[in-house]
């Protein structure tokens, strides 16, 4: 990666973000370390001859700028790992989640279901509320059951955290799916890691529509997604949650939680029969989870498929 | 005690689409930011304005934590937009390269309305037609 760093006068910063937001992609941004320090026009490229390039289009709109422009390698090492330096391990009752590249030095309690995890470039880093909203949703739903005689679908599941963590808690069936192939095969990755096997946890790439009748309905549905998208394939959610069971969405801004629950729960009356719901708030973010009653059919429903 | 700010970092980013591939990995993984934690959260919060390039002003702390404000895009952006042009004209009193209606002013008006310094929302569809005028694009209907 080719990092071009130029110092600019700070009266360039606004007519320089103008001209960047005209731009269909962007490799640009600007920088300033606080008052009295310079500031800076920044841009990231695959070759010199690209940066080179980009930078004689960017004179050619600001005259001022130098004709040639410090340029750097930046290593992978620099960026796509550096978010390593500041993971912590998390725990919630027996079940803790620690970065893998604290494995050995991280003490961790005898009985502790535990999972090392490193997300890479997929959602769930497992240091985000809506992560760890899920995980108190599937600690609580275990409580007191056999995690044996349970199955749990993971819909959306970036690095694989919750649905290895399900498996970890001893859950009969797991199933993970994502629409980034980059996250199932992190989850794929994480699942060796951890020593879970294949039949214990299966991962695949798929969106929604295709990747909950994949997963089969479920007693424990996770849905960590964001709140446009849960309510287009709330029928589909809905429909793949088992009776008993409990459907539990996350990745919903605080402020949005009450339009989405109303949604959800509308919506789950009508298909389950009756409905229980609950909502729960971390910081900006917040769940909602659907408690669907035991031993009621479904009701017919049309979930949404774009295929 | 409030945190201390180590840096300020300005993307421009498609509404609803951050993803980590540069300018967004680098930018903010170099300085430590959880990349993601940031994508899915601008996501979040961009996804009703799917289709224009929003600045987004990053602060990032000592701790590495981070908060962001969001702005609207320029003026001149959004009336290219409206007005289905690729750039405004070299001489604008002299040449007219394109028409936005005064409905499409009102538009933008509303999606400005917290960067404008404007006193109401007359004045502010004043601010947008002048930017209009400079760019040699009529204002019609």
């Amino acid at each position: 990666m080719i990092e071009l760093r130029q110092e600019i006068p700070a009266e360039l910063t606004q007519p320089l973000e103008d001209w960047f937001c005209g731009l269909t992609r962007s490799s640009w941004m600007l920088y300033h370390e606080g008052p009295g320090k310079p500031h800076y026009v920044m841009g990231y490229f695959e070759t010199r001859e690209e940066a080179r390039s980009a930078w004689a289009e960017l004179r050619q709109s600001f005259r001022r700028l130098p004709e040639a422009c410090p340029m750097g390698e930046l290593a992978d090492r620099d960026w796509k790992e550096a978010y390593k330096d500041h993971l912590r391990p998390w725990n919630h009752g027996r079940l803790h989640w620690v970065p893998s590249w604290m494995r050995g030095s991280h003490p961790v309690p005898t009985d502790a279901a535990v999972i090392w995890f490193d997300a890479g470039l997929a959602f769930g880093t497992g240091d985000h509320p809506t992560t760890r909203l899920c995980a108190i949703r599937l600690m609580d739903h275990l409580e007191g059951k056999d995690p044996s005689k349970l199955r749990v679908t993971d819909a959306g599941c970036g690095s694989g955290i919750l649905a290895l963590s399900a498996a970890r808690l001893g859950c009969g069936k797991v199933a993970g799916f994502d629409r980034d192939p980059e996250a199932v095969r992190v989850s794929l990755a994480n699942r060796e890691a951890n020593g879970i096997a294949a039949g214990s946890a299966s991962f695949a790439h798929h969106g929604l529509e295709a990747g909950l009748p994949w997963a089969g309905p479920a007693d424990v549905v996770l849905a960590n997604i964001i709140s446009d998208v849960l309510l287009i394939y709330a029928d589909n959610l809905i429909a793949a949650t088992a009776p008993g069971g409990v459907l539990a969405l996350s990745g919903i801004l605080a402020a949005e939680q009450a339009r989405v629950r109303s949604h959800f729960e509308g919506k789950a009356r009508a298909a389950w029969g009756g409905c229980r719901s609950d909502g729960r708030v971390m910081g900006e973010w917040s769940d909602v989870a659907l408690f669907r009653p035991a031993g009621l059919p479904n009701a017919p429903s049309s979930p949404k498929s774009r295929a | 005690m409030a945190k201390k700010v180590v840096g300020e970092i300005r993307l421009q980013l498609p509404a609803g689409a951050a993803n980590p591939a540069p300018p967004v990995g680098p930018a903010l993984g170099a300085k430590g930011v959880n990349i993601m934690a940031f994508c899915k959260e601008f996501n979040a919060r961009t996804k009703d304005q799917a289709g224009l390039i929003l600045p987004v002003i990053i602060s990032v702390y000592q701790d590495k934590s981070f908060t962001f404000i969001l702005k609207s895009p320029p003026a001149s952006v959004l009336l290219k937009k409206a007005a289905k042009i690729e750039s405004g004209a070299a001489v604008p009193n002299r040449d007219k390269v394109g028409k936005v209606t005064r409905k499409q002013v009102l538009e933008i008006v509303e999606l400005k309305k917290k960067d404008l310094n404007a006193v109401n929302p007359e004045h502010a569809a004043r601010m947008i037609e002048g930017t209009a005028r400079s760019m040699g694009i009529e204002i019609v209907g």
